[in-house]
């Protein structure tokens, strides 16, 4: 189920870009190896938006909590 | 005095590597000038030259004959050049720490590494030392780590097969000079293993990515999409996890194993106040820059060497066990030892690239002196080596040195012929001693203990 998720994960957003990775190495740093610090940076990036966006988040999960609060 | 060319400096078109005497000379090509002064002008591979983690590089003018357009620089020769396939699990472990922590360190003067070789690692006596000063390159906002997965490859999972599963690296790190694959790590490591994050993340995941793109490798190559980035922030959280993950490594049952050592080595050697007095006064006398000390278990007489006034030993031994030992021991008392592993009927020979790449050991040699101590029998009985193959070989690696001559009587021999037929009939101290007159003198010959071990001190110039 795991590699599932994954799999779809990957094949959706990241191979893509792996085809044409720069090669400004003089070695071959690995397809696996590319996709994974893809999937991190991915990961890390994701992050980054939601703390961007964290107040924001939180203003309107608030107004929905507070609208669903028994009024005093 | 003529540059010869390095034969193991080819992979990085940026430089060549030369001998020069004393020195090593580098050259920069002008493909690789650009980024080697704006790492230079950084003032960071001065600032870990002075920590002594990387190699000392001082600008010199172009070797008469040698091309203008490159520049030069010139590092001190180290005294002996080693390989990861050698090296105990400790002195793995150091350097890659060394690497993780350097890659770090120039990471916060924007500068980066472009691969992470564990033959950029070399050793002075058991202080890891970063040698290849083109590894580093300016740092491009978003650059990926290139040299992941040769991190992986040459330190972590060499490190993870002896500390997870228990198989010491070193043959199978010698027969694959790259290191060893994640797929074949993946396949030999304990389902538990498997389920650690950081297993899952550096060893599954890769492999199961990298299956994955093969599988889809329709896609067109050359299409102009966006270039894969890796934010700073998480490169760096790469480099520190690795580094927390690997310091905490620990040889499986390291414990016991080296609770068992100290017992285990102090078998019937009734000699010890002797051996220890002759071979004192042995380097006092030779006063070697460079001694091997073979068969050096967990570097006892070493360390004797070294006080007495050897300037740098390396030792030899198959027991991964007391050559890690022997690191730990060496960084604890600071001395100019570097303890490999080696099966001395089966030297380390040279390979790589056109058998050149990697020196075997023979061809890193002679060295100045020799200790062969408690040596002789494991070849010549235990691996059925000739005596006078046996001396042969000793006298090829150094000019003088003392060897330990055990009888057939001594309780040792007795244990290792105690299921086996003695067919043995050429080995006795006749036979020893009239091998080494045939191919040196012998300086002098001195009893040591009671079961009539005898060091016999030969010098061939």
């Amino acid at each position: 189920m795991i590699c599932k998720v994954s799999e779809v994960l990957v094949a959706a957003g990241l191979l893509m870009g792996i085809a044409v990775a720069p090669a400004h190495a003089y070695l071959d740093p690995g397809t696996g190896s590319i996709l994974l610090q893809l999937l991190l940076g991915g990961v890390a990036g994701f992050l980054v938006i939601i703390k961007l966006y964290w107040y924001s988040l939180k203003q309107t999960f608030g107004q929905f909590t507070r609208r669903l609060r028994p009024k005093q | 005095m003529s540059l010869r060319p390095d034969p193991g400096s080819f992979r990085d078109p940026a430089g060549r590597v030369y001998h020069d005497g004393d020195r090593i000379v580098r050259a920069i090509s002008p493909q690789g000038i650009d980024d080697w002064r704006a790492v230079r002008d950084t003032g960071l591979l001065d600032r870990l030259a002075a920590q002594g983690s990387v190699i000392a590089s001082d600008p010199i003018d172009a070797p008469a004959d040698f091309d203008e357009s490159h520049e030069y620089v010139a590092h001190p020769r180290l005294p002996f050049i080693s390989y990861p396939y050698e090296w105990g699990f400790e002195a793995l472990k150091a350097a890659a720490l060394l690497h993780l922590d350097v890659h770090l360190e120039a990471l916060a003067a924007d500068v980066t590494l472009v691969d992470s070789s564990a033959y950029n690692i070399q050793f002075e006596g058991p202080r890891p030392i970063f040698i290849d000063v083109l590894s580093f390159r300016p740092y491009q906002e978003g650059g990926l780590w290139d040299g992941h997965r040769q991190f992986c490859e040459q330190f972590l999972y060499p490190l993870l097969l002896e500390a997870k599963v228990g198989v010491s690296p070193g043959a199978w790190y010698r027969g694959a000079l790259e290191g060893i694959t994640a797929a074949d790590l993946r396949r030999v490591l304990p389902f538990r293993q498997r389920l650690s994050p950081r297993v899952w993340k550096h060893v599954i995941a890769p492999t199961m990515l990298a299956n994955l793109a093969r599988k889809m490798d329709q896609v067109e190559v050359g299409r102009d999409v966006a270039k894969p980035k890796l934010p700073k922030a998480v490169l760096e959280a790469m480099l520190r996890g690795l580094r927390g993950w690997i310091d905490q490594l620990a040889l499986k049952d390291q414990v016991t194993v080296w609770g068992d050592y100290s017992s285990a080595t102090s078998y019937a050697d009734e000699g010890r106040v002797a051996k220890t007095a002759l071979v004192g006064e042995f380097v006092a006398a030779v006063k070697p820059r460079m001694l091997w000390d073979i068969g050096c278990n967990a570097g006892e007489f070493s360390f004797v060497a070294s006080d007495a006034g050897a300037a740098h030993v390396v030792g030899w031994d198959a027991d991964t066990n007391a050559v890690s030992q022997a690191f730990i021991e060496a960084r604890r008392r600071d001395a100019w030892l570097t303890p490999l592993l080696a099966d001395l009927a089966n030297p380390t020979p040279s390979q790589g690239w056109a058998q050149a790449e990697r020196p075997g050991m023979a061809e890193r040699g002679p060295a100045d002196a020799l200790l062969a101590l408690a040596l002789v029998h494991h070849l010549a009985i235990g691996r059925n080596i000739p005596v006078p193959g046996v001396v042969d070989w000793l006298v090829s690696l150094a000019p003088v040195g003392l060897v330990e001559f055990i009888p057939k009587t001594d309780p040792q021999i007795q244990r290792m012929l105690a299921f086996r037929n003695d067919i043995f009939a050429g080995y006795d101290r006749d036979a020893f001693v009239a091998a080494f007159t045939a191919r040196a003198r012998i300086e002098r010959i001195v009893p040591v203990g009671e079961s009539g071990r005898e060091m016999i001190w030969y010098a061939t110039a």
